[in-house]
């Protein structure tokens, strides 16, 4: 081991060249693999107390996005109606309206009502808590996603405006009509976590001016009728969607049914998880090449380590030589070269634990705020451990190659030192 | 003590065998240290015929029997002169046993014997020490651990005339100290002095070159 140790020092240029090399490619392959499963976790658990999304007729992905994660919009609106009447539907436990397409420097805000905060579940079944504060306590009042309030620094009693529009460059900024926050949701690490939370009736008034002229003429548009009852939970004319919680799981059919047979408006009923695996149709292409990408490289830095080791093979010849001729056996020779390989390897994987946990630590504030993705303060998963297991085992059936070389070198030479 | 069948080297026996280059003098080492593959009963050292042992067991035997000094390249460059001297001991329970006290401090004794100064040139890299400086490395590491024959392919070949006399001097004077048999291959004239026996390639007839 020692020796091994001096040996790879006597070559330590290369040697530490080929370290960093396995150190990148070992993070490289992390930080895919980590983001692909925080990704598919955080979406998962967004995604895990809605049985169903009600939305006009769209793209079951893009109803998806833009309800349970804010990305994007529905683009149009639905009438009140629907919620009513879904409300009625045997088997329907609960209904939540929402209303979108405001702003908060770049969080989304949500229109919706306080049983929101009662029905919406999330990572199994969980529900939200309110670190501080309470919902709704009148038109005016906004709670705020656990990471809205740490990002901005937001506290109880904080006055706040919002934009319209989805992305953060703010369009047209309603700050005649400002909020209050009124709680703090605790963290869910969900998108919600990222999310503004205002009364149906403080969202329609902000848009009262604006609507007055509505981009669908043919939209129903009744809102004055409602805009007294607000915070009560009576649903305003037009809304952007509606969450649907069963109480039976087996009537989402007979409810999909109805929502697609409606006549009055073309409707979509989303079930959030049929909808993620589209998604996830949708990226697993990208996915794998991005897989089969880092994979290829971690290969192609286990080959340069192969390189290395075979390079430095015909100059130590007369080493191997001397070793054997004070007893080293050819088996010895070939441990050696395949200790070196598994030191170098092992070094590779330690230095690259750490540029993916410093890549951790500076990469997760940023997509957590942008995508409400986060990457979580787990060291190292078991699949991940398993992974650099599998890259060390890789290294040491590398090394077999030069070993081979090595071994039927020092047979052939024997203690032949003239070179 | 070491014999084929037709030359014998006693124990604590100083011989130099004596041949032109191609009569088969390194093939006889490699024979004698049990690196190629010889039939059985031709080359037996301490009782042990080399020729029975299978290759694992010919390894471990050349550790614990052999010292071997070679014409040049003796060490490995980037080990210090002292970890040069120890590596038989690496491989070697038996010599490293029969070393009293601490390893570095015989690895010095036996520097200082051969005309090295320990505390300078202890520590420093095998590759920066003269060619001289390396052959009396390469001499200590083949006593260190007191083997029983010292096989040593010309190692003055690549000595200038003085450097070689003082080395023979001191290399035959250890290995009798040692109780090692020394056996040495060379085609050089003038080296008699330091040999109890000298033998021409030539007159013998069991080695296979």
């Amino acid at each position: 081991m020692k020796l091994v140790v001096q040996s790879l020092l006597n070559r330590r240029f290369v040697a530490s060249l080929t370290v960093l090399a396995i150190a990148l490619s070992v993070a490289l392959i992390l930080s895919v693999e980590r983001l692909r499963y925080s990704a598919r976790t955080s979406f998962a658990n967004s995604a895990s107390g809605v049985d169903l999304i009600i939305a006009p007729r769209g793209n079951d992905v893009q109803i998806l996005l833009a309800t349970l994660f804010g990305v994007g919009s529905t683009g149009t609106g639905m009438s009140g109606d629907v919620v009513d009447l879904l409300e009625d539907m045997p088997g329907v436990a609960w209904t939540v309206p929402l209303m979108q397409g405001d702003n908060h420097k770049g969080f989304p805000v949500i229109g919706t009502s306080e049983s929101y905060f009662e029905h919406f579940k999330h990572s199994r079944g969980e529900a939200l808590t309110f670190a501080q504060g309470t919902p709704f306590a009148d038109p005016r009042s906004a709670v705020i996603g656990a990471e809205v309030a740490e990002r901005l620094g937001y506290g109880l009693g904080m006055e706040i405006v919002n934009a319209h529009g989805a992305g953060s460059v703010a369009l047209e900024v309603h700050d005649e009509a400002p909020f209050q926050v009124t709680g703090i949701l605790a963290r869910t690490n969900t998108a919600v976590d990222r999310m503004v939370f205002v009364s149906l009736q403080g969202f329609e008034e902000i848009h009262a001016e604006a609507e007055a002229h509505p981009a669908d003429p043919l939209a129903a548009h009744t809102g004055e009728d409602h805009v007294e009852n607000g915070v009560n939970g009576v649903v305003p004319a037009q809304v952007n969607a509606a969450y649907v919680g069963l109480s039976n799981r087996t009537a989402v059919l007979g409810v999909q049914r109805a929502i697609a047979t409606y006549t009055r408006e073309p409707l979509s009923a989303v079930m959030p998880n049929v909808a993620l695996l589209q998604l996830w149709s949708i990226t697993g292409t990208a996915e794998s090449a991005l897989r089969v990408m880092s994979l290829a490289v971690v290969v192609a830095s286990m080959i340069g380590m192969v390189v290395m080791l075979s390079a430095a093979l015909e100059a130590r010849r007369r080493e191997f030589a001397i070793l054997r001729s004070v007893g080293a056996s050819p088996r010895d020779v070939v441990l050696m070269i395949v200790t070196e390989a598994l030191l170098v390897t092992a070094s590779g994987i330690t230095l690259g634990l750490l540029i993916f946990w410093g890549a951790i630590l500076l990469a997760d504030p940023i997509l957590s705020t942008q995508f409400g993705v986060t990457l979580g303060n787990q060291m190292l998963g078991t699949s991940e451990a398993a992974l650099l297991l599998t890259i060390l085992c890789f290294g040491g059936l590398a090394s077999l190659l030069p070993a081979w070389r090595v071994y039927r070198m020092t047979l052939a030479d024997g203690l032949t030192t003239k070179l | 003590m070491l014999q084929n069948t037709c030359f014998t080297v006693e124990a604590g026996e100083r011989v130099l065998l004596r041949g032109p280059s191609g009569s088969g003098k390194t093939t006889l080492m490699a024979a004698i240290s049990g690196v190629i593959e010889i039939p059985i009963g031709t080359v037996s050292v301490a009782g042990q015929d080399i020729g029975a042992l299978p290759a694992s067991k010919r390894d471990r035997f050349r550790a614990d029997h052999m010292g071997l000094i070679f014409q040049v390249f003796n060490l490995v460059p980037w080990l210090s002169a002292v970890d040069n001297i120890l590596l038989p001991c690496r491989y070697s329970k038996r010599r490293r046993e029969r070393i009293a006290g601490p390893l570095d401090m015989e690895a010095h004794r036996l520097m200082a014997a051969l005309g090295l100064d320990p505390d300078t040139l202890g520590a420093s890299q095998a590759s920066a020490l003269s060619v001289g400086q390396q052959q009396r490395v390469a001499a200590a590491r083949a006593l260190i651990g007191a083997p029983d024959v010292i096989l040593a392919d010309e190692p003055t070949s690549a000595l200038d005339p003085e450097t070689k006399a003082s080395f023979m001097q001191l290399l035959s004077q250890q290995a009798q100290d040692s109780g090692a048999a020394l056996l040495m291959v060379s085609h050089d004239e003038g080296l008699d002095r330091h040999f109890d026996r000298v033998v021409e390639m030539s007159e013998l007839s069991g080695v296979e070159a």
